[in-house]
């Protein structure tokens, strides 16, 4: 770890004070953005968000084949949103396992003995992750790319402000995982914690949508009262939730809503904003030692 | 055996059917909203009893809601309430208010309407008239019908005219005598398709999107019980030119491309049908509550679209490969393949010399009214409906796509690239770390 000089905070002057935590911020994102880049996490995941993606490509091609027609709005907003979603999982699973893995080898206490506060701390944590999955983004990108070439389905403009919507939901996701982390004790017990945020937020949407689809016979189902609590439960996820932003996001992308994305795009900032800050607020009152 | 005696009569007891065992449901009288909506296609007829809380509109389109008093009862089959209008159906006398941001913003007096519908004209789906005009459709209507009825007259003795000339011709030919010409056939009128209700009497309705509330004020000042309600005038959220897309080889399975983002995707040198349409999307739940506002099928998390009306009088210009070409909206018909193979072709529509006149009933027509587009070998067009005066249309922009067949494994090659990146990364890396590692603890003290 390189020295960082610090000036005391009651000497050194406030321009003083944030040229030294611009420097701390500096150093520990690259070494993080480092281990991610040369980590095969990174490059599994992206492959992992390929193969899903060229599941939804091969079937639309194969419907094309057999119905000799098919429409669709955007060919490629559903295999990146796959691919997307995929990197995201992993780059929430990097940054839960962060904070709790360094708290729990206890070089989170080491660290802090240095010129290092808790803001810059995990400033840069959340920045290096942003870096690596924007890194995962461009070669997801350049596949889709390949695809659109070899497939001749269409990629369209909209493609760019998607990728740019997916970096602001990767932040509020790395935010996440970042908060997550500080409220456990163990890597262990961060990973648990986000797999059952994960898993609620999965439940909330993916039941409503299952329960939206339910035939209801003779204006009769047994499932009304569980589909109304679902979707109400999911209209609140899906604005709490950075893959609900995502989501919506690429909505507006689609059927293009300039307002509603603008406003998805605030939204995924503000999430990343409160989620960073309640982490560092955590962080404080929790302490780094073990 | 005593024992079994009492079984058996406590058994007859418990089975006696009883009044209570088959009851017809119990009615209430309501004062209920009855309403004839326009729903971008045609009017929904249905009404609001008390237990509806909203009813639905659409924006700047006309409807009429009748302030009814009738009996209404559960109908526990179909799980909704259901008016009994056939023994009461009485129009409560008052004035509509309708209210929004707690203030008054319009009223409306009771005034009589109807609806009238013709399939044969361009409101298939109905146009409702209010007052004066309601009163002068109502007699036009009459006077055609009596038109149709004095032309089935005229018909029915065309056609007694034709059977006694034929048996003429029959005896004249029994007789030796040589027939040169035979009588021509009466053809029978075309149905009377116009349609029309009487006149009706409700409140019209005629709002701009949003949130509004409604009651009814009585000649006596008061506000009619249960006649308060949520009243929402919707509004698409998009709207444009959507198309009804039908493969040659599939005519009976249409898709729909109503997103003006949509892109048709086809096989190379396929041939696609496009017939045009009027489109907007509504939420789902808002748009069935429209038409039925007890219906709980739909929910507020979709979105629906609505294929309003065909679109004529416009032309396709098709861009591909540098050249621009324009298609006029033309008539198929779809003949069977005679043999085994049961195929059928889709071939442009043509009248023959025998075909019955136009405006008859027997007259014949297109199968299907769109535009031919066949896609290129490879690449797109780019597809836009002009209007009569050459302008392109607003949201009627597609582009038609022939896809190129490939091989899987051309797919699965692109996959392999970051497995590849990442394996050299994390090679290198190890490489790094253990050239650093080889280094005397001086050399190591310097790197770091």
């Amino acid at each position: 770890m390189q020295a960082i000089a610090l000036e005391p905070a009651a000497t050194a002057s406030a321009p003083g004070r944030w040229r030294a935590r611009l420097h701390a911020i500096g150093v520990i994102q690259r070494r993080d953005l480092n281990g991610i880049l040369f980590g095969p996490g990174l490059y599994l995941a992206t492959a992992l968000g390929m193969v899903c993606a060229l599941i939804v490509v091969r079937d639309d091609l194969d419907a094309i084949a057999r119905n000799r027609v098919l429409v669709l709005s955007d060919a490629f907003t559903l295999p990146f949103f796959v691919a997307s979603s995929v990197g995201m999982i992993f780059l929430a699973l990097v940054a839960v396992a962060t904070v709790a893995r360094e708290k729990d080898a206890g070089t989170l206490e080491t660290l802090f003995y240095g010129p290092v506060d808790h803001a810059s701390y995990l400033l840069a944590k959340h920045l290096a992750q942003v870096a690596g999955f924007a890194v995962m983004s461009l070669m997801t990108a350049a596949l889709l790319l390949s695809y659109a070439g070899l497939s001749g389905l269409r990629l369209g403009w909209e493609f760019v402000p998607e990728l740019i919507m997916s970096l602001l939901a990767a932040a509020g996701v790395a935010a996440l995982g970042l908060l997550l982390s500080t409220l456990t004790r163990s890597a262990r017990g961060a990973l648990i914690l986000f797999f059952a945020v994960a898993a609620l937020f999965l439940l909330v949407h993916f039941g409503g949508e299952l329960l939206s689809a339910a035939p209801v016979t003779n204006n009769f189902s047994p499932l009304l009262f569980a589909r109304e609590l679902f979707l109400t439960l999911d209209g609140v996820v899906g604005y709490v939730s950075p893959f609900g932003v995502f989501e919506k996001g690429v909505d507006a992308v689609v059927r293009g809503s300039v307002g509603e994305y603008l406003g998805m795009a605030l939204l995924a900032l503000v999430q990343s904003a409160l989620l960073l800050t309640a982490a560092v607020r955590l962080l404080e009152r929790r302490g780094v030692r073990r | 055996m005593r024992r079994l005696a009492l079984i058996l009569i406590v058994g007859l007891v418990a089975l006696w059917p009883t009044p209570s065992s088959g009851q017809a449901p119990e009615k209430q009288r309501q004062f209920v909203w009855g309403l004839n909506s326009f729903n971008g296609v045609d009017f929904s007829t249905g009404f609001a009893p008390r237990s509806v809380d909203t009813i639905y509109v659409l924006a700047d389109q006309e409807s009429a809601i009748d302030p009814k008093r009738t009996d209404v009862y559960f109908w526990p089959i179909t799980n909704e309430y259901r008016g009994d209008f056939g023994t009461v159906n009485e129009i409560v006398p008052g004035t509509l208010e309708i209210v929004r941001d707690g203030r008054v913003v319009a009223t409306e007096p009771l005034s009589d309407y109807l609806l009238q519908f013709d399939r044969a004209r361009e409101w298939a789906g109905g146009k409702i008239f209010f007052r004066d005009q309601a009163r002068a459709q109502r007699q036009a209507f009459e006077d055609e019908r009596a038109s149709y009825v004095r032309r089935m007259h005229e018909y029915s003795d065309a056609m007694d005219r034709f059977n006694d000339d034929l048996e003429a011709i029959r005896k004249r030919a029994d007789a030796g005598e040589k027939i040169d010409r035979m009588p021509d056939v009466p053809f029978q009128p075309a149905d009377f398709t116009l349609f029309s209700t009487d006149l009706l009497q409700g409140f019209r309705i005629k709002l701009g999107a949003g949130e509004y509330r409604i009651r009814v004020r009585s000649e006596d000042g008061q506000i009619v019980p249960d006649s308060q309600k949520r009243l929402v005038a919707i509004a698409p959220r998009r709207q444009g030119i959507g198309y009804k897309v039908v493969p040659a080889e599939k005519w009976t399975a249409p898709e729909q491309a109503n997103d003006p983002a949509a892109v048709l995707y086809t096989v190379p040198s396929g041939t696609v049908y496009l017939k045009p349409y009027a489109t907007a999307e509504y939420n789902a739940l808002e748009y069935a509550r429209l038409q039925n506002p007890q219906d709980l099928q739909a929910t507020a998390n979709r979105w629906t679209w609505v294929q309003i009306a065909p679109i004529s009088d416009v032309t396709l210009s098709l861009r591909g490969g540098g050249a621009e070409r324009r298609a006029a909206l033309d008539g198929f018909s779809v003949v069977q393949i005679p043999g085994p193979a049961l195929g059928y072709a889709v071939v442009p529509f043509e009248r023959r010399p025998g075909d019955p006149p136009p405006g008859s009933r027997a007259e014949r027509s297109p199968d299907l009214v769109a535009f031919k587009v066949d896609a290129p070998p490879g690449g797109g067009l780019e597809t836009r409906l002009l209007d009569g005066q050459g302008r392109e249309i607003a949201g009627s922009a597609r582009t038609v796509i022939a896809t190129p067949a490939r091989g899987d494994w051309q797919f699965a090659l692109p996959v392999l690239a970051p497995v590849l990146l990442g394996l050299t990364a994390v090679l290198w890396r190890r490489e790094q770390l253990q050239s650093i590692r080889s280094l005397p603890p001086e050399k190591r003290q310097l790197v770091a």
